[in-house]
């Protein structure tokens, strides 16, 4: 048999080499403007991050009714991620390499949310450590009045930004057995409503990783359905939970302790100065 | 016998050996460069034409979002748009007056999947009717889903690009809509950048009339009322040769100077694809128009062209029946305004109904015409009419003439709830209504009859 094999085995007559690369490697090419050379100069030169703002079939869910963004908002959204996200990171470690390093390289923009059969909607999205993704960025702006919108892009930013650490370093697992009740129908509780269960928002009620990663971006850019009705700083917020004795406020004090110790001894990070940077950079940048 | 098997098979093996006899390429081009070939001819294609193109985009009926799909009306929409060679398109877009008038400035892209495709990669125009927000796309679908139109197209015509003429033909990847590109003419570039696409569209909006009728040189030749589409949707109605009226419908679409008719309406003889060169004079109220060649003249009218005088009784008696209510999810339109009281925007609203015989007050029967707040009723209780030929003063009742009049018993719900004072008030026109039975059969609008400038639209609950 063995010989048998032997015998029927190719033999290539002629190899040529290709002198020049196939035509489409290296995926897809366009006349640049001036949105693409400012990608270049303020994400890809500094943090080595690519940003896929035009519409690429296949990359986002398919088949999902998303519209891509509006070249005129693309420029905007991403000098607010540098100016309200990015500077508070570097100002506190001191130079960009934290950021560069995790940053996930590659900064996805949707202009339209993704909306859910069940009623909710995508804001943001990680991909394991590799790929961040922000909907909603046609409707950016950098107005007073519209400071919930914009808020909420930033809490998006800096959940997606909490799973990516947590993705490469993972939180230490007692936290998972601070709070029971987790569920796959969050979207059926109102947030001020999980706030009296132990939770922050009611989609840190969807699981531990999103638990985690809502403490970090509501302690730092604020929190939905506040007693404003709208995003709220995370003191305001935690005033729903109940009063400062009461389990459900103790439980998110608790897990408050666990960011703040995780960011400290993962990432010799200073939450509270970091979130001090964070809030002032955002009031600073609203017109 | 399995060694004889192996044999054999060893045998063919041997015989059918490597010999590489063939090269892939085509002419000298591997697949590659064939396809890089075929996206450069493509794109040479919608760059070069000087005056760009016009693209008409018609909907299925159904939208697709996560792989779950929505059904509702189908729907056309109209664009001009001027591609450059640095992947750069500027458009217009029938879809509002603001869209008409403004050139808008994005992306496109064309790349190869499965078919050779057209993308248009950064929001414009385009999007706007299939972006999954229902405040954006003023889409009737639900939360998620837009029109379902598309901007990922393949290029549906089965011949290479270099053979396309000057008509292509497009098919959206998500929702299937089918879109169809052609060639614009200086004059139809200049149209669009002179600000007559809105033109078009003011003009036609201009008529606050529900019944438009069109005329010429003093004969009338049809009248227009809303389709079933809205705005995007029209139904032509003219008189037989035995003086019977005779219902067309069409969806409609906007292009700088025309009204195009996506289904050509015959009236009579006359072939009617599109209307032209609209424009609206003021001082007569009237919008002058251009029809296969002869000058038209549009007029509103306070009545129909031919009442149908047992409307308003079938109307009232099908609630009867089916012992069940028609709704309308809209409320009234006045002087050319969408829900001109604001009734959509009232707490827990769900549908304006009309439900006959709704209960009785000891022997007196009365009929609701209120609005639905999440299953409770608030607005007007009204007098049951008697079947015609009987007539009354005090009662709710049928005209003679083919018109509904309606007299209040009393009220539900809140008094001060605008569908108790203003509502009211439109319901309680003293003339009364016009009841139309729309192309499907069984959708009613009820037009009032004094001006017919206000109007509500009635669909049976029981027959969705």
């Amino acid at each position: 048999m063995g010989g048998l094999l032997m015998t029927v085995s190719c033999k290539k007559e002629k190899f040529t080499s290709i002198t020049t690369p196939p035509p489409g490697l290296g995926g897809d090419s366009w006349v640049k403007d001036s949105i693409d050379k400012f990608i270049y100069d303020s994400l890809t030169v500094p943090y080595n991050v690519a940003v896929n703002y035009k519409w690429l079939p296949g990359q986002l869910d398919y088949p999902s009714a998303i519209t891509p963004p509006d070249m005129a908002k693309v420029i905007p959204v991403i000098k607010a991620l540098l100016n309200v996200a990015y500077a508070p990171y570097n100002q506190q470690t001191g130079n960009t390499d934290f950021l560069r390093k995790f940053l996930p390289k590659t900064l996805k923009l949707a202009g339209s949310a993704e909306y859910l059969s069940n009623g909710a909607r995508f804001l943001g999205q990680a991909e394991g450590g590799t790929a961040m993704l922000l909907y909603e960025v046609n409707y950016f702006s950098r107005l007073k009045a519209d400071s919930n919108a914009f808020k909420q892009m930033m809490h998006t930013m800096h959940h997606e930004f909490g799973h990516i650490l947590h993705q490469n370093v993972l939180y230490p697992v007692a936290f998972k057995t601070i709070s029971t009740g987790y569920t796959g129908n969050w979207y059926n509780i109102k947030d001020p409503q999980a706030r009296q269960n132990g939770f922050i928002t009611s989609y840190a009620q969807a699981a531990p990783d999103e638990d985690f990663v809502e403490m970090i971006s509501s302690m730092l850019a604020g929190g939905p359905t506040g007693p404003s009705g709208g995003y709220d700083e995370y003191e305001q917020l935690l005033t729903q939970a109940g009063a400062p004795t009461s389990t459900a406020y103790q439980t998110i004090k608790a897990k408050e302790a666990f960011v703040v110790d995780y960011f400290q001894r993962v990432w010799n990070i200073d939450f509270y100065a970091l979130r001090a940077k964070c809030r002032a950079a955002f009031v600073n940048y609203l017109q | 016998m399995k060694k004889t098997i192996l044999y054999i098979l060893a045998a063919l093996t041997l015989g059918t050996g490597c010999n590489k006899s063939y090269n892939d390429t085509i002419k000298g081009k591997l697949p590659d460069e064939r396809i890089s070939d075929a996206l450069t001819a493509y794109q040479r294609k919608l760059s070069g034409a000087p005056y760009g193109w016009l693209l008409i985009e018609s909907t299925t009926g159904t939208a697709f979002n996560q792989g779950v799909s929505q059904s509702g009306p189908k729907a056309v929409f109209a664009y001009y748009m001027q591609f450059n060679d640095s992947n750069k398109v500027t458009m217009f877009s029938d879809f509002d007056t603001t869209m008409a008038a403004t050139p808008k400035t994005s992306d496109y892209r064309l790349k190869s999947l499965q078919r050779p495709v057209l993308i248009f990669d950064t929001y414009t125009y385009i999007h706007v009717p299939c972006d999954p927000n229902p405040s954006v796309s003023k889409s009737p679908f639900g939360t998620g889903f837009g029109w379902g139109t598309d901007f990922e197209y393949s290029f549906s015509d089965n011949i290479p690009a270099a053979e396309l003429g000057d008509t292509i033909h497009l098919t959206g990847n998500l929702n299937s809509a089918s879109a169809v590109l052609v060639k614009a003419t200086q004059q139809q570039r200049d149209a669009y950048y002179s600000g007559q696409l809105k033109t078009t569209m003011t003009a036609n909006s201009q008529i606050f009339n529900y019944f438009k009728q069109a005329s010429s040189n003093g004969t009338t030749l049809f009248e227009m009322t809303p389709g079933l589409s809205g705005s995007n949707s029209v139904e032509l109605s003219w008189l037989d040769g035995s003086g019977n009226l005779q219902t067309e419908t069409s969806l409609l679409y906007y292009t700088a100077g025309n009204i195009n008719f996506v289904t050509p309406i015959t009236i009579k003889t006359q072939k009617i694809t599109s209307m032209s060169n609209l424009s609206y004079d003021p001082s007569t109220s009237t919008i002058s128009t251009t029809i296969n060649g002869s000058a038209v003249t549009i007029t509103g009218s306070t009545a129909p062209l031919k009442n149908d005088l047992n409307a308003p009784y079938a109307f009232w008696q099908g609630s009867i029946d089916s012992r069940s209510y028609y709704y309308s999810n809209s409320g009234f339109t006045v002087n050319g305004v969408d829900d001109y009281y604001k009734v959509t925007k009232l707490a827990n609203w769900s549908n304006m109904i009309y439900w006959a015989k709704y209960n009785r007050s000891g022997t007196t029967y009365y009929d609701a015409f209120a609005g639905n707040l999440s299953g409770s009723l608030t607005g007007s209780a009204l007098f049951s009419p008697n079947p015609p030929p009987a007539t009354s003063t005090t009662l709710t009742s049928f005209t003679p003439d083919g018109r509904i009049i309606f007299k209040l018993l009393g009220a539900f719900g809140s008094a001060t709830s605008i569908l108790n004072t203003t509502v009211r008030a439109q319901i309680l026109d003293p003339s009364g209504y016009y009841l139309v039975l729309k192309k499907d059969g069984k959708t009613y609008d009820m037009v009032v009859a004094s001006d017919a400038k206000a109007w509500i639209r009635f669909a049976p609950w029981w027959n969705r």
